[in-house]
């Protein structure tokens, strides 16, 4: 789904990313996890075509990324950054953005129902047509993830989707997110928490100073790992299933 | 549920179909009140039979020489400042953008100034009958105007076509103009910076059909790559990244956006004079009644421009006949109380970033 060969980027001189390489399984949930400044937002972004990226090192369906056009792109992968700008639109036309890759002169009966299908698919119809600058930012949330869903891509990025919501947003999102990874739709999200990263996320990917310092399931979040990633003591619990973290 | 989203989707939209239904019947009455007021009033029948060839001689002309180039020059003008504005305030993502705030006017204003001083566009200066010759202030203010669009777009490239790199461009860009013209102006003599104070008022009365015929070549298609763009315009609401994930052409769409913003501001400029407010103010009235979809706000920012300057230089010509006023002070007049206004009450409402 997603191929990452040997990735280098630099916004000036030092390389933000480099020599990344991995694979992404369809329907797989990522969690990229790793200090500010490591590089999650920048490889997101690198994936999402919106940084460029040299030839040959991003592959979408097996066909690098610089083989399609801006629509295309946008019909395979949908991307939610960490903070959009405000401003008043109805949530609603927010989701009709999301057809914009299909859209030509205006939108058909087929953008308008996949709109509505997303927005009952999100718990939205109540909300349709209240303007998105006065709900919550849970509901905002939900109404960026609507947009991307009506993108119909295959693919779904964002970075830090619970970093503004409260404990039980987040947990909504996360929730709607791994319903959406089990439906075959791949997610790639950077996170903080990495509580969160392994309750929900199939996969964790380390990243430190640009490089994946180590990936895998919860078995690679050790105490040693995690000291040798944020320079920070932390205890690591296995209750049933679950693995938790308490800083020491 | 599914059938009740989409009616009271649909309402909300058919009542943004129905302002710009309202526009357009407003446009079409200011119309045929401009055609009838002015120092002498013609009834409406005789504005028909001049239009369909019937009329007496004196009616024809006044209707068709005189008040159908300035009233139809009135229009497009208006819409080519106020689609611009709309434009410019979107791909920028500012609502203080117009042709005025980017240099535009202040470009044109240099080059008349230049044409009237330097190249002794008004002739026979220093007698008490100067000629002036039109064409070549005009073709000066646009010249003029373009090199300052020709700053702001190849800053803009250099940088990545970032809103705040454009803006800053273009007021910078200006107030070298505007130092430019203050200039030449101490050079120059009384009856050369009288003639540019008088041009920079701007006046419909200064047009012709060969002005409107040119205007109207590049409003038409500026107007329409505006529209066709619209979706775009929506995208960049929701900024830079979210909008190139959508497949947006980010640096295009920016960059030509913004050639044909100027280039039909400028050209209303040259031919006219400095009219503020226009491309300022009128995008920002369209969005209390429609709100910021791009879709209905181009179109109608267009429709309500013409409309908004047709009537503006309607009043200029009849309140205080058969002086006629510039259209420049009142439009002015008219905008800087309302954008005032606008701005105490809720453009705060229209644009949080």
């Amino acid at each position: 789904m997603i191929e990452i060969k040997n990735l280098d980027f630099a916004y000036k001189a030092d390389n933000v990313l480099k020599n990344i390489s991995t694979d992404i399984k369809k329907g797989e949930f990522v969690g990229i996890v790793g200090p500010n400044g490591s590089g999650k937002s920048t490889l997101i972004k690198t994936m999402a075509g919106i940084l460029p990226v040299h030839k040959y090192s991003v592959f979408i369906n097996e066909r690098d990324i610089h083989s399609y056009n801006h629509n295309e792109l946008a019909r395979n992968i949908a991307y939610v950054p960490q903070s959009e700008q405000f401003y008043p639109v109805k949530v609603f036309d927010a989701v009709l953005m999301g057809r914009k890759p299909y859209i030509g002169w205006a939108p058909t009966k087929k953008d308008h129902s996949v709109v509505i299908r997303v927005l009952k698919m999100l718990e939205l119809e109540d909300i349709a047509l209240s303007f998105l600058n006065e709900l919550s930012g849970g509901q905002q949330q939900r109404v960026f993830i609507a947009r991307a869903l009506a993108q119909e891509a295959g693919i779904l990025l964002m970075d830090e989707p619970t970093a503004n919501l409260d404990l039980r947003h987040a947990l909504d999102v996360l929730q709607l997110l791994k319903n959406l990874s089990d439906t075959g739709i791949t997610v790639v999200i950077a996170i903080h928490d990495l509580n969160f990263a392994v309750r929900y996320c199939n996969r964790i990917m380390m990243l430190n100073n640009g490089t994946i310092f180590s990936q895998g399931g919860s078995e690679i979040m050790t105490s040693e790992n995690i000291k040798k990633l944020y320079k920070t003591n932390v205890k690591v619990f296995q209750q049933d299933s679950h693995v938790f973290f308490i800083p020491e | 549920m599914t059938d009740l989203i989409h009616r009271k989707y649909k309402h909300y939209i058919r009542r943004k179909l129905l302002f710009l239904l309202a526009v357009i019947v407003l446009l079409v009455v200011f119309f045929f009140i401009g055609l009838s007021m002015g120092s002498i009033n013609i009834h409406l029948k005789n504005i028909l039979y001049s239009l369909t060839g019937l009329a007496d001689y004196q009616d024809s002309v006044i209707v068709l020489n005189i008040r159908l180039p300035r009233i139809l020059s009135a229009i497009v003008a208006g819409i080519a400042l106020s689609v611009s504005g709309a434009a410019m305030q979107s791909l920028l993502r500012n609502p203080l953008a117009s042709p005025v705030s980017l240099g535009i006017s202040h470009g044109a204003a240099f080059g008349a100034a230049f044409a009237i001083i330097v190249l002794k566009g008004i002739s026979n200066a220093n007698t008490n009958f100067p000629v002036s010759t039109p064409y070549l202030i005009s073709i000066s203010a646009f010249f003029w105007s373009m090199v300052n669009t020709l700053i702001i777009l190849t800053i803009a490239k250099l940088k990545g076509a970032r809103p705040e790199v454009i803006i800053l461009s273009g007021i910078i860009s200006g107030s070298l103009f505007t130092a430019g013209t203050s200039a030449l102006q101490y050079f120059g003599n009384d009856i050369q910076v009288s003639s540019i104070v008088f041009w920079l008022f701007g006046d419909m009365g200064k047009t012709s059909w060969n002005k409107f015929w040119v205007l109207l070549a590049v409003t038409i298609p500026a107007t329409l790559y505006f529209i066709k763009n619209r979706w775009n315009y929506n995208a960049l609401h929701a900024g830079d990244e979210t909008a190139k994930s959508l497949g947006v052409k980010i640096g295009k769409v920016r960059m030509v956006g913004m050639f044909f913003a100027t280039l039909a501001s400028a050209v209303t400029v040259s031919f006219f004079g400095v009219i503020g407010f226009v491309g300022l103010v009128v995008p920002h009235i369209v969005r209390r009644f429609i709100g910021n979809d791009e879709r209905f706000l181009i179109p109608a920012s267009a429709l309500f421009g013409g409309m908004f300057l047709l009537f503006a230089d309607t009043v200029a010509r009849v309140i205080l006949s058969p002086v006629i006023l510039p259209v420049g002070i009142l439009t002015s007049f008219i905008g800087a109380p309302l954008f005032i206004y606008l701005l105490i009450k809720n453009i705060g409402r229209a644009y949080n970033d």
